[in-house]
């Protein structure tokens, strides 16, 4: 038994490259051992912004010994009249058998030639070199670089590899790079290099040289330097943990350490401030009772001779980079939201579609009639894009996650209604499904953008195809689909949401409100039938993401219904209702219902049957289904949308189809009992259809 | 260490690694990138070792003197090799420990930034490089270039002077910075900066920029026709900067932006189709 150990150093991967590859790594080394039978008492993977490092402790040093039957040729290619064949020669030549190894295997496709082989094990080792080349290519990364002629890809250039056998180097290669003894340790170690004799070694070397491996390590390291900031500094809160996820892959030997900034950025409001430390210099912000505090953390990698100069360097890139957003502020508070109101009308929203200000008169226009002529509302929609003319997120690349709240900020410093400057923080939400949904007001302006969003995609033949969606327009979807039903968290409470039966009206007042030449003539029709689909489709997708199977989301969905709340608590009932052992069984009948009613339109070219007669019947079943009929037609309307009760309704009509179906013949020779025997039929259909379409119900 | 000590410490550094010491490209450009010792060099299969200063300017980045860390005119100084030396990153390093940042010293470190030109067709994968939070280099290995696969790889080192020296000097502005010990940096570009702002974001006019561009754009298609590679490119220099100017006018809009990096990325794929051509035709002959 040995132990295994790689390391591949490479130049700085970028920090979400990493855990992905080398889990990916770890696992195909261990399909490998696997595959064939070679055991190993653990393992453990480790990475770093330049390694990727695996260890298997104790591996079997070769594959078990084992035997195997390899067949030959059938016998009549094997004999000739009873005489050995060249065919059979070259098998026992090819495979050193002798006549005592062989015998006649009978398989299905007749008789074969065949031996039993003992074939000893190989060396792991050898196993392993085999598989390496495909295992390292296959390391996957959402993009490869080449950086020498060796024809090699990989995220990073490799510049060392490290590959033990127990005290054996393994002799394998990453593109031009031969597997040696020798790491690399920090940059400013000295000696920075070291030639390594075991795996075990290994570890050691990495211990005393400050180099952290194991990433669970380096969090923890992190998180409690953090911690301890705080504690000197009285914080209560830190952002962000996400933050800290990502910076314990930026470094492999993190020293935490602390700075401040002047009290006059304090003026700022503190998501800027955080922005501007977080989004690029990777800065963790301190708050102590909800306010943001003059100083910053920041997570160094290895010690230094003087920790102050690395702290006095960070000061003043923070101080560079927080006097832009100070000139930003300035710069746009001096101008007022009316006249970044105005700004917008200098960018273009989508090529062909006009300014952004455009837009935003759309915005103003639907949310007009989606609040009742609110004037917060609408007052609202007006301001609510000013913010993507402002300074701050026009230029400042860090602050762009910021857009909806800076345009806040702006209507705040003007004294305009907190009222109003929520709507612009809140139109965008929610940004994903299940996100926290935005006040009743901005979820108007929320729906308007969005649908303005898709209809103006979609005039412009963005349409979102296979995985390619560039305008996010099923997330925006999505989110409409949360606003009507009310989904928030990961339940749905009818009661937020909002009070609009269905999406297509909107969309259909929106398509109106581009001009003719934005919206060449006659498309208008073509266009909104594909909104309304694809919006359809949405609406079945997140039925479907809320656990609703997918055969009652396409009854309930085939339905004349409009309203998506309705559909949506029909889809839940049906769901439980779908469980009772009945329902396949009503199903299939009323099934049968629609077919009969829809074959016979098709062979008689019919559409339409009429009202039923009842002086027409004659059978006493005809009569008893058409007399049940008219009392579950009525008592169903009763029911509105008790859908329990109207199934119950359904089941006991089910019984009587059941037994007209087993004594009548529907498509009588008489074409008059005939037909008036579809009427019922079809008026059964019809009534069912508006509820759902048992069509879609898988019945086995 | 002053600003011109600090350039003959990166031309020494870099002479010693075989790298030949050369000059700016006598035009208006908006990086180090455009001038045809990395554009054009990068796109054939001969060795290349070049170091430069480049003056760039980004009329966009007028700030009228006024912002500490930002202008509209700065400079670059520009490394380029190919093949990539297997410890190009010591090399590097190595470099900076010249102009006295040293790794024992100072938190050194690789943050990735895969770096794009639209305008350039090209696009390449590696880092900005950190000094203790400030972003001093773009370290990039080109992958492609005019719209071009490029093999070998060309390695780019794209140091900022400016931040650099404020570092090094521990300035607070850039116009502050010592020149040398008697001039600062202000002493010599101040003014150039304050009157440039003027020019590039209120008085530069742009009907005369448009027409320009215009013209410059056929004249480029025209040289190429004609196989004159270099002569071609000069104008895909001009009119990306005739370009920066309009923008920093603010007289392209959004949508119309993306076109006219169509455009520009057009004329600049047409002459690197151009120079491999003509450089395969060499390969050929020999």
């Amino acid at each position: 038994m040995s132990d295994l150990l790689f390391e591949i150093g490479v130049e700085e991967l970028p920090a979400g490259y990493i855990f992905p590859a080398v889990s990916f790594f770890c696992d195909s080394i261990k399909e490998a051992l696997k595959e064939h039978g070679i055991l190993w008492e653990r393992d453990a993977s480790f990475a770093t912004p330049r390694r990727l490092v695996l260890f298997f402790k104790n591996v079997a040093e070769k594959e078990p010994d084992r035997c195997e039957k390899i067949i030959g040729p059938p016998q009549n290619i094997c004999l000739k009249e009873g005489q050995p064949t060249k065919a059979y020669e070259k098998f026992m030549e090819k495979n050193i058998l002798t006549e005592k190894d062989v015998f006649w295997e009978e398989t299905e496709k007749g008789i074969y030639l065949a031996a039993k082989k003992d074939i000893s094990g190989r060396m792991t080792k050898e196993i392993i070199a085999e598989a390496w080349p495909r295992i390292l290519t296959a390391i996957p990364f959402p993009k490869k670089m080449k950086w020498d002629d060796s024809g090699f890809l990989f995220a990073r250039p490799v510049r060392w590899l490290l590959a033990l056998w127990g005290e054996e180097l393994l002799p394998l290669n990453a593109g031009s790079v031969a597997a040696g003894q020798e790491t690399r340790l920090l940059r400013n170690s000295v000696p920075d290099r070291k030639t390594i004799s075991s795996p075990k070694e290994y570890f050691t070397v990495m211990e005393k040289s400050g180099i952290v491996l194991s990433p669970e390590k380096r969090r923890s390291v992190i998180l409690d330097g953090i911690k301890t900031k705080m504690k000197e500094y009285g914080a209560d809160s830190f952002y962000s943990e996400e933050l800290a996820e990502e910076v314990v892959y930026l470094v492999e030997s993190p020293q935490v350490l602390a700075g401040s900034f002047q009290d006059q950025y304090l003026s700022l409001p503190p998501d800027v401030i955080s922005a501007a430390m977080s989004q690029h210099q990777r800065y963790f912000s301190l708050y102590k009772d909800g306010k943001i505090l003059p100083v910053f953390v920041f997570v160094a990698n290895g010690s230094f001779l003087k920790n102050s100069e690395v702290v006095k360097g960070n000061e003043r890139v923070l101080k560079a980079r927080l006097d832009d957003a100070m000139f930003y502020w300035k710069e746009d508070v001096s101008r007022g939201p009316e006249k970044l109101y105005e700004l917008l009308d200098s960018i273009t929203w989508l090529e062909g579609l006009g300014s952004l200000k455009e837009k935003t008169d759309r915005l103003v226009e639907l949310t007009a009639g989606l609040s009742n002529s609110d004037p917060t509302a609408l007052e609202g929609a007006r301001y609510a894009k000013i913010d993507i003319a402002s300074e701050m997120i026009k230029d400042g690349k860090e602050f762009t996650k910021l857009q909806g709240l800076i345009a806040k900020y702006y209507l705040l410093e003007h004294q305009i209604e907190e009222k109003v400057a929520d709507i612009a923080e809140q139109h965008y939400w929610p940004r994903v499904w299940g996100e926290a949904l935005p006040n009743r007001r901005a979820a108007a302006v929320s729906l308007a953008d969005k649908a303005d969003n898709i209809v103006g995609a979609f005039i412009k033949g963005f349409i979102p195809t296979g995985t390619k969606d560039p305008y996010a327009l099923r997330r925006q979807a999505n989110s409409m689909i949360a606003l009507l039903l009310g989904y928030e968290g990961s339940t749905v409470h009818p009661e937020n949401g909002f009070p609009l039966q269905s999406a297509d009206e909107l969309f259909e007042r929106c398509v109106k409100l581009y001009s003719e030449e934005m919206l060449p003539s006659g498309e208008v029709c073509g266009i909104l039938s594909q909104v309304k689909a694809f919006f359809d489709e949405r609406f079945k997708a997140q039925l479907k993401a809320l656990d609703i199977p997918y055969d009652i989301v396409d009854a309930v969905c085939d339905t004349p219904d409009k309203s998506l709340t309705e559909k949506y608590t029909k889809a839940l009932a049906f769901k439980s209702l779908s469980r009772r052992e009945e329902f396949r069984d009503v199903a299939a009948t009323f099934r049968r219902v629609n077919n009969i009613v829809k074959k016979a339109r098709e062979e008689l070219n019919r559409d339409d049957f009429g009202t039923p007669d009842p002086k027409v019947f004659v059978e006493k079943e005809t009569i008893a289904m058409y007399d049940h009929w008219l009392k579950s037609k009525k008592l169903i309307r009763e029911a509105g949308n008790r859908y329990e009760k109207i199934f119950d309704i359904i089941l006991e009509l089910k019984s009587v189809v059941d037994v007209f179906f087993d004594t009548v013949l529907v498509m009588d020779k008489d074409e008059r009992m005939r037909n008036n025997r579809l009427a019922l039929l079809q008026d059964i259909s019809a009534l069912f259809s508006e509820i759902v379409n048992f069509d879609h119900i898988v019945v086995t | 260490m002053t600003f011109q000590q600090m350039i003959r410490t990166l031309n020494d550094y870099w002479s010693d690694q075989g790298a030949l010491l050369l000059y700016p490209y006598d035009m208006e450009k908006g990086a180090g990138t455009f001038n045809p010792h990395t554009f054009l060099r990068s796109l054939d299969r001969r060795p290349w070792k070049a170091a430069y200063v480049e003056p760039c300017r980004r009329p966009k980045d007028g700030r009228y003197g006024e912002n500490p860390y930002r202008g509209q005119h700065y400079f670059q100084y520009q490394v380029v090799l190919k093949p990539v030396p297997e410890n190009i990153q010591e090399m590097y390093i190595e470099s900076l420990s010249r102009l006295g940042i040293t790794p024992d010293e100072h938190d050194i470190r690789f943050v990735m930034d895969d770096w794009e030109s639209p305008t350039v067709g090209a696009w390449g994968l590696g880092w900005e490089v950190w000094v203790d939070g400030m972003e001093v280099t773009q370290y990039t290995y080109f992958q492609q270039v005019g719209g071009l696969e490029v093999d070998p790889v060309t390695v780019e080192l794209t140091y900022g002077l400016e931040r650099l020296a404020m570092y090094i000097q521990k300035k607070e502005s850039m116009f502050d910075l010592q020149w040398n010990e008697e001039t600062t940096y202000g002493d010599v570009y101040y003014d150039n900066e304050v009157e440039n702002s003027r020019y590039n974001l209120e008085k530069a006019d742009t009907a005369f920029l448009w027409s320009a561009f215009e013209a410059q754009e056929k004249e480029c298609l025209r040289l190429t026709e004609e196989g004159l590679v270099r002569p071609a490119y000069d104008y895909v220099i001009k009119n990306s900067h005739l370009f920066n100017l309009l923008e920093a006018r603010g007289a392209i809009s959004v949508s119309e932006r993306t076109n006219f990096i169509g455009r520009i990325r057009r004329l600049a794929r047409a002459c690197a189709k151009a120079y491999r051509d003509a450089e395969n035709r060499g390969e050929d002959n020999e």
